[in-house]
């Protein structure tokens, strides 16, 4: 059995990360939810950066904020509060995605007069008046951008910006679906490490860290030639439409998935390994995730570097795929129905966030599909902090004992 | 909105110190009505379920009956069967995290046979507006998933500042496609003119609704907080109908006859509170029933007031598209604390209640700041208690009754 992995230390991690851009005098922007175009901000040549939970952190939200807040924002506030969230030139919130985050904006305004806050709305249905509505928010975020915060738009380091982006893109979608087809080829909790990286500070260096591993993925799926069917399979992922025969090397083996919305992937990366450790079963992965902050970001389509820029970053915004603060549970559902089969999953750990909406209405519709498919799964509430993580890791190796055995 | 009689009957003391409207026996004729209306259209194919901020006149346009699942649970919160109910929905794997309204619901589909009036009828559409809040798709989307019934909704943004261009253009095409999936989905062509006559019928409703609020500035208060619960079933329910009109007509009547015999909706006007957000349906009589007998009345409230905006004529579906998208819920926290500084100044308030609602985010969260600013500009105390709408398991009588207690000290 190995030593358990620390949460803390990879927040520590990301801490170091911001610190390295603010000592190199980037600008950060903060953001929260997922969809938010950091091709912008680039643009402006501000550093958007993923803001997290802080698991350490004591509650100091109560005199703002009541309980029934959901848990990331309740976090995001005391953080704040606390002035632990790093330096940041403005925050930008999601509007129309989910109340409590709507309402944290105006609460956030509020208590902290002096900060910059922006606002990005977005449609919750997908068609051409919403990419039309979409396009024009954008671009008055651009304006304030310019306004508010004094730096002006850059056709040239959008398009700088777009590349970076797409090239992310590309090689997180060349892992991700790598590991479907061997999920030992690189564990999990690296892949997910990856990726925060990049959203923790987009730059060439953390873009080249991730290249570097879809390089070698690409070279082993080569010897094992299992390229064409990766490339078939990315292919399918970014337009819905996953393909009828995957070659599986191990299909023995338990497939197991996980599933949430704006859950940590980091986080409950580790205390999945940590589960894994606690129960022997080191050999054990996960093959596909379909979380915000993974799959729905990194399978979204890069914005199309002609055109209107505008228009090009809602086009790419809107075709984020499965994302529950979108219309279209049927299409989600159906999307489920093919990733359960196609995928050839046996297990499933669904996460669900305290107080999180869109994560618990999906909940009963996935389940009901779950059993459907005869799906051995595990359902996990969670805060962000993970603060019950003892009786969190026992559910994650209760389900892996169980699965393995079966 | 309309509920059953309280099921305990009240002692003397509480009825003497509030006084019962006549107009409630033509509400509960008006209101069992319109449920047997509902189950006749469900019969005929031509039920929607519709969400309370819905732009109902176009539905109504198509002869299409609109049920209200927000209405049925402040009925079953009336009832008290809200942990019943929502214990069904919980059953399901919906979080006890959820709306109450949404879980009672769900529950309802669930288990009719255990739900007050067997449950709603079951729809044909469910048209659904998140101008009111985000919860209502995943709601109506799970709705869908149980009754097969297709899903239309009327995305409208929250609003910051004021109504751009682009926000407006993409409201009215969302009511155009409304208008494309009424038409396909109840097999009925478009017509205009009947639009336009729901918009007449449905703001002349409101302006009598508006008009009976109103009223309440005049000292005694003609209606309490509970009276206009009740009251505003129609304004949810039937706008765009008729009968609302008629009901109005006779509920404004009243009210109008009690201001100009200085008849207070309780016995002893001493203390005038502003409330905020949906009641405890389940404890309606009860709190503000109680509150009556040491003379406090609420002559205002920030939710009944909602449905205050007529249609302006003109370009019909750019009207809908600005009244639709300028209800205050959609405008932000600063909207809402306007709103309430202005109830309070022009109802001559001393304070106000803050219900924090577990299940109403939007509604909800940023009271905390509310409480603090509109001290700060009015200069009235308000205090915050906390408990739900529907599920009485998140809610102590108690405990908001001290709380309102320790108000009422700071301004007697």
């Amino acid at each position: 059995m190995s030593r358990p992995i620390s949460y803390d230390s990879l927040i520590t991690q990301r801490r170091r990360i911001i610190q390295d851009q603010i000592a190199d005098k980037s600008e950060l922007v903060g953001y929260i939810y997922p969809h938010t175009p950091i091709e912008l901000f680039l643009a402006h040549d501000f550093t958007p950066t993923l803001l997290w939970a802080e698991p350490a952190l004591t509650g100091a939200y109560e005199a703002s904020l009541q309980t029934f807040c959901c848990a990331y924002s309740r976090n995001l506030f005391s953080q704040r509060a606390k002035q632990q969230l790093p330096s940041l030139k403005a925050i930008v919130f999601p509007g129309g995605t989910c109340d409590s985050l709507q309402n944290l904006g105006d609460v956030w305004r509020a208590r902290f007069p002096d900060d910059s806050v922006l606002r990005l709305t977005y449609p919750v249905v997908n068609d051409d008046a919403a990419l039309t509505y979409l396009a024009e928010e954008l671009r008055d975020l651009s304006n304030h951008l310019e306004v508010i915060l004094g730096s002006r738009f850059s056709m040239k380091k959008y398009q700088q910006a777009a590349a970076l982006v797409a090239e992310f893109r590309a090689a997180a979608q060349f892992i991700s679906v790598a590991r479907i087809l061997q999920p030992s080829i690189f564990p999990f909790l690296e892949y997910t490490r990856l990726i925060r990286q990049f959203l923790t500070a987009p730059t060439a260096q953390s873009l080249q860290k991730i290249e570097e591993v879809a390089t070698q993925m690409q070279d082993e799926l080569r010897k094992n030639q299992l390229l064409p069917i990766a490339e078939a399979l990315r292919y399918g992922l970014l337009t819905g439409h996953i393909p009828d025969q995957i070659n599986l090397q191990s299909k023995g083996e338990p497939r197991i998935m996980i599933m949430g919305g704006m859950v940590d992937p980091v986080g409950i990366a580790v205390h999945f390994e940590n589960a894994k450790s606690s129960a022997n079963l080191e050999e054990v992965e996960i093959a596909f995730d379909l979380l915000s902050f993974t799959f729905r970001t990194i399978f979204t389509k890069a914005p199309n570097l002609h055109g209107d820029p505008f228009f090009e970053m809602a086009q790419s915004i809107l075709s984020a795929p499965a994302e529950p603060t979108q219309e279209g549970l049927r299409a989600r559902l159906g999307f489920l129905d093919q990733v359960f089969d196609k995928l050839y999953i046996t297990g499933l750990i669904l996460c669900e966030q305290s107080f999180c909406d869109p994560d618990q209405f999906e909940v009963p519709d996935t389940l009901k599909l779950a059993e459907k498919k005869k799906l051995f799964t595990v359902r996990v509430p969670l805060d962000p902090e993970f603060s019950d993580r003892a009786r969190l890791e026992g559910r994650l190796q209760s389900f892996l004992e169980t699965l393995t055995a079966r | 909105m309309m509920s059953p009689e309280p099921t305990s009957k009240p002692s003397e003391t509480i009825e003497k110190a509030y006084r019962k409207l006549n107009s409630s026996k033509l509400l509960r004729d008006t209101m069992t009505l319109h449920i047997l209306n509902t189950k006749q259209a469900s019969q005929d194919s031509r039920l929607a379920w519709v969400t309370s901020g819905f732009p109902v006149e176009i539905p109504v346009a198509f002869d299409v009956t609109a049920a209200y699942p927000e209405q049925y649970g402040a009925i079953v919160g009336s009832d008290k069967c809200g942990p019943l109910l929502c214990g069904f929905a919980e059953e399901l794997g919906f979080s006890q995290e959820l709306c109450s309204y949404a879980r009672s619901s769900i529950g309802s589909i669930q288990r009719p046979e255990q739900s007050p009036l067997t449950g709603l009828p079951i729809p044909q559409a469910l048209l659904a507006c998140n101008n009111i809040c985000g919860t209502v798709l995943p709601w109506y989307e799970a709705v869908s998933e149980m009754t097969g019934a297709p899903v239309y909704l009327v995305d409208i943004p929250p609003l910051e500042g004021d109504q751009s261009p682009h926000h407006l253009a993409y409201v009215k095409s969302s009511l155009e496609g409304l208008i494309d999936f009424l038409s396909q989905t109840f097999n009925r062509d478009y017509d205009q003119e009947k639009l336009l006559r729901a918009a007449e019928v449905s703001n002349e409703a409101v302006n009598l609704w508006t008009r009976a609020l109103e009223a309440c500035r005049n000292k005694p208060s003609p209606l309490n907080c509970a009276d206009r619960f009740l009251s505003m079933a129609p304004i949810v329910s039937l706008r765009g109908t008729q009968q609302a009109i008629s009901f109005y007509q006779a509920f404004l009547a009243e009210v109008e006859d009690r201001v100009k015999n200085g008849i207070g909706a309780i016995v002893d006007e001493q203390v005038r509170l502003l409330w905020d957000n949906i009641p405890p349906w389940f404890t309606i009589y009860n709190f503000f029933n109680t509150l009556a007998k040491r003379g406090v009345v609420f002559p205002a409230d920030s939710y009944t007031h909602a449905w205050s905006a007529s249609i302006p004529r003109g370009q019909i579906l750019e009207s809908i598209a600005k009244v639709y998208s300028n209800v205050y819920l959609n405008k932000g926290l600063t909207a809402k604390i306007d709103k309430m500084c202005t109830l309070i100044k022009d109802y001559d308030l001393e304070g106000f209640v803050l219900f924090s609602v577990r299940s109403c985010k939007r509604y909800s969260l940023g009271q905390m700041i509310t409480k603090e600013e509109i001290t700060r500009r009015t200069g009235v105390p308000g205090v915050i208690i906390e408990g739900d709408m529907v599920d009485s398991q998140q809610y102590s009588e108690a405990q908001a009754q001290t709380r309102v207690e320790a108000l009422l000290e700071m301004i007697v």
